[in-house]
């Protein structure tokens, strides 16, 4: 009897105990790898997804280049971005999984006129959806546009955007990788204005168009300005986010000949005041380089110039810094939380001055500058080629 | 009561995983914003207080729990009345941790599952445990304690290696000043998980040197609450402390935003297991504390019969607490938090520890 009662009991556990009521199949889930909002046509927001086809994805076996397929993308207009996602599914045969999306991008046009404050809260509350996703500003285009491009090496927009964004941060400077949640810290804090980096179609290049583009800022949540080349640069360097870049130098007159490879920098900022209680900003930068290329004809080996050179890429730092300092204290928009390290070195005169932070105090703040640069090393060779030509001459 | 021994060590992983579980998963301490780690040390610090009254308590009695001594030293009507409070006290918080646990299934996975579904399959678990009696419960806790302080690890040093971390984060320190931090510390977080620990006294009568147990909870209480202060710097440093204060399961999000290490991201998954690992113990814990409680107060021989009837009435409870989750929150954190933990946690304590004391030294006046 209670053998039967417990062969019963298991059969029944096996149908209850299966733990699938929220179970999809892989069949059944269309995968969102990329996330674009615009400014619709009819109502507010025109939503884009790019998803993932399994096929597509899984097919760089077998020896033939892959040939660039465009990406299947679908869009859908709502009055805001929870319920254009959700108009999608007219479009669509599979139930959407935002679980795997890495790129959120927002269409110039909107991030300009509406501003992109009010663009997350359904993407954070949303369980599903990652809050490490990268963020893009689709540069005079629209989001849409992008992530309907075809790719030559990557399988899709998404995964490029993602990885060159990340990439050419470190390689180059120019550009930032902020993820949504450092976007959303930034609007949310009093003391620090969000940055986006900007990615555009580069007609050049026909089989791959996406490239990076420059850093969008903003002010009270709409886009204002973008830094474009050593602006992006030097607000890098101000935050010490710049890992690699190089820098082209003058030599004696003679316009970009020397080109120093920057290894690492890293920054620290602190906040005092001066007597009329005035917040005073300083920043220091640390950096270290080689020496990349010369073609002047110098002996680099000597340490007058070595020191030289030294000397040159110090000051080639600090005016790329001071320079986008004093451009963005002109927009008034204080995109390096300077705010944040009022607050935290002087919590209590913060009180005071967070209030006109960005309008009042930022643009008038004195901001000290200093850089201890080094030259590390010469590359492989110590003379350069000009030398012994100038010499056989 | 049953027949069965734990071990001091046994005893300390129990403390251990019942104090530390609830608080690292949940927003604890949000209110003091980047000071949260500074109301966790604050919190322990109460806890530790409080059980030295507790454990002064069971001194007494060694042998019994307090639903038995509270008859022994406030009289059979007035003691039954203060067991019985402890018993639905315990019943209560029960089922307010099944309730935490639930939701927080619901809102991040199960988005489509019913409640009552998950509920009532983590309740048969912990029946089932609690029917092999507390020797199992205690032996099952010392094997799981491994896998958790394993994943554990892991998923911290992920955390602070993912170069995620920026400690500017946690300054200014002390904004409000201490006065805010304080408030939000007492009776905040001295209760709540600190002062929870006062379910032990069911347990203590099993534990098997009871000379090591005063200095093995402590040191179970200052571990957990320096781990809980631990979790909330890294949380602060990771998240920053708006969306820290925002999200509802902070380690979560901060497990969440691991990256990189391309074989070893989403490990939200992993963490959700963890707290549910971690959430059966403490579920275990007070359904025990409530079935021996409900035992003795009524002087039922055999606690297993209760198992059946009480898990039922847990159910109940934790699906009626409350019918959305913000007035779970509201319950669980405001209104109890007064109401019912500083009289049950503190007052009650308090009044048996003196009239204790006054019948002690009686004793020992007249025997002289």
């Amino acid at each position: 009897m209670r053998r039967m009662a417990g062969l019963w009991l298991s059969i029944v556990m096996i149908f209850l105990l299966t733990g699938c009521w929220d179970s999809r199949e892989l069949t059944d889930i269309g995968f969102v790898v990329a996330l674009a909002i615009d400014k619709g046509e009819k109502k507010n927001i025109r939503v884009t997804v790019q998803i993932v086809n399994p096929t597509n994805a899984s097919s760089t076996q077998g020896g033939s280049s892959p040939t660039p397929v465009p990406p299947t993308t679908y869009s859908a207009e709502g009055n805001n971005v929870f319920e254009a996602t959700r108009v999608l599914s007219k479009k669509l045969s599979r139930q959407l999984h935002y679980g795997h999306a890495v790129v959120l991008l927002v269409g110039e046009e909107l991030a300009a006129t509406q501003g992109i404050n009010k663009l997350f809260d359904g993407v954070e509350r949303d369980s599903e959806f990652r809050p490490s996703a990268t963020m893009v500003i689709a540069r005079g285009t629209t989001g849409e546009e992008l992530i309907k491009q075809p790719t030559s090496i990557d399988n899709s927009p998404a995964i490029k955007i993602k990885k060159m964004v990340s990439d050419t941060e470190k390689a180059f400077g120019e550009n930032i990788d902020e993820k949504i949640y450092q976007v959303i810290q930034a609007i949310v804090s009093s003391g620090k204005e969000p940055t986006i980096t900007g990615v555009q179609l580069d007609p050049t290049n026909k089989e791959d168009k996406i490239m990076a583009s420059g850093i969008a800022t903003f002010k009270d949540g709409k886009l204002m300005k973008w830094l474009d080349g050593n602006e992006g640069r030097g607000f890098l360097w101000v935050l010490g986010r710049i890992r690699s870049t190089l820098l082209t130098m003058d030599w004696n007159g003679q316009p970009h000949t020397i080109g120093i490879e920057n290894i690492r920098a890293k920054s620290s900022i602190h906040s005092s005041f001066d007597k009329t209680g005035r917040p005073i900003i300083e920043v220091k930068i640390g950096a270290d380089a080689n020496i990349g290329e010369v073609d002047v004809p110098i002996d680099v080996t000597n340490p007058k110039v070595f020191l030289q050179i030294e000397r040159l890429y110090t000051q080639a730092i600090h005016d790329e810094a001071l320079a986008t300092i004093k451009l963005m204290q002109q927009q008034k928009s204080d995109i390096f939380g300077f705010g944040e390290v009022v607050h935290r070195d002087h919590p209590k005169q913060w009180r005071m001055l967070k209030r006109n932070w960005n309008d009042v105090t930022f643009p008038a703040i004195e901001v000290k500058v200093k850089v201890e640069a080094y030259v590390r090393n010469t590359g492989l060779r110590n003379r350069t080629i000009l030398e012994s030509i100038d010499k056989s001459e | 009561m049953e027949k069965a021994k734990i071990s001091t060590r046994q005893l300390l992983i129990l403390v251990l995983i019942f104090e530390t579980v609830s608080a690292i998963i949940s927003g604890f301490g949000a209110e003091a914003k980047q000071d949260a780690w500074i109301t966790a040390i604050i919190g322990m610090l109460g806890g530790i207080c409080l059980f030295l009254i507790y454990h002064r308590l069971s001194l007494f009695y060694p042998d019994l729990p307090i639903t038995e001594y509270a008859k022994k030293i406030l009289g059979p009507v007035v003691g039954r009345f203060i067991a019985l409070l402890y018993v639905v006290y315990f019943l209560f918080n029960g089922s307010l941790v099944i309730r935490e646990f639930a939701s927080m299934a619901v809102s991040f996975v199960f988005i489509q599952t019913p409640f009552l579904v998950i509920i009532a399959l983590m309740l048969v678990a912990v029946m089932y445990v609690i029917g092999k009696g507390i020797e199992v419960l205690s032996r099952t806790a010392e094997l799981f304690f491994a896998v958790l302080f394993l994943v554990t690890t892991t998923g911290l040093t992920l955390i602070l290696t993912s170069g995620n971390v920026d400690l500017q984060n946690l300054r200014p320190v002390l904004e409000e000043g201490w006065l805010t931090v304080l408030k939000q510390s007492i009776p905040g977080t001295v209760v709540f998980p600190f002062g929870e620990v006062i379910v032990f006294l069911m347990l203590f009568p099993y534990v098997n040197e009871k000379r090591k147990m005063k200095k093995t909870v402590i040191t179970g209480l200052l571990i957990s609450g320096c781990f809980i202060g631990f979790i909330m710097m890294v949380n602060v440093s990771v998240l920053g402390v708006d969306l820290f204060t925002r999200t509802q399961y902070p380690l979560l999000t901060t497990s969440q935003l691991i990256e990189g290490r391309a074989f070893l991201e989403r490990l939200d998954a992993l963490f959700l297991v963890t707290a549910i690992v971690g959430g059966f113990f403490r579920i275990s814990i007070y359904l025990y504390a409530t079935i021996i409680g409900t035992a003795t107060l009524f002087g039922i021989p055999s606690y297993r019969k209760l198992i059946i009837p009480l898990s039922m009435v847990m159910f109940i409870c934790s699906i009626a607490i409350a019918s959305n989750y913000v007035e779970f929150i509201y319950t669980g954190l405001r209104v109890v938090r007064f109401y019912v933990q500083i009289p049950m946690l503190f007052i009650i304590p308090l009044i048996l520890l003196l009239v204790g004391w006054i019948q002690e030294k009686k004793k020992l006046n007249s025997a002289h």
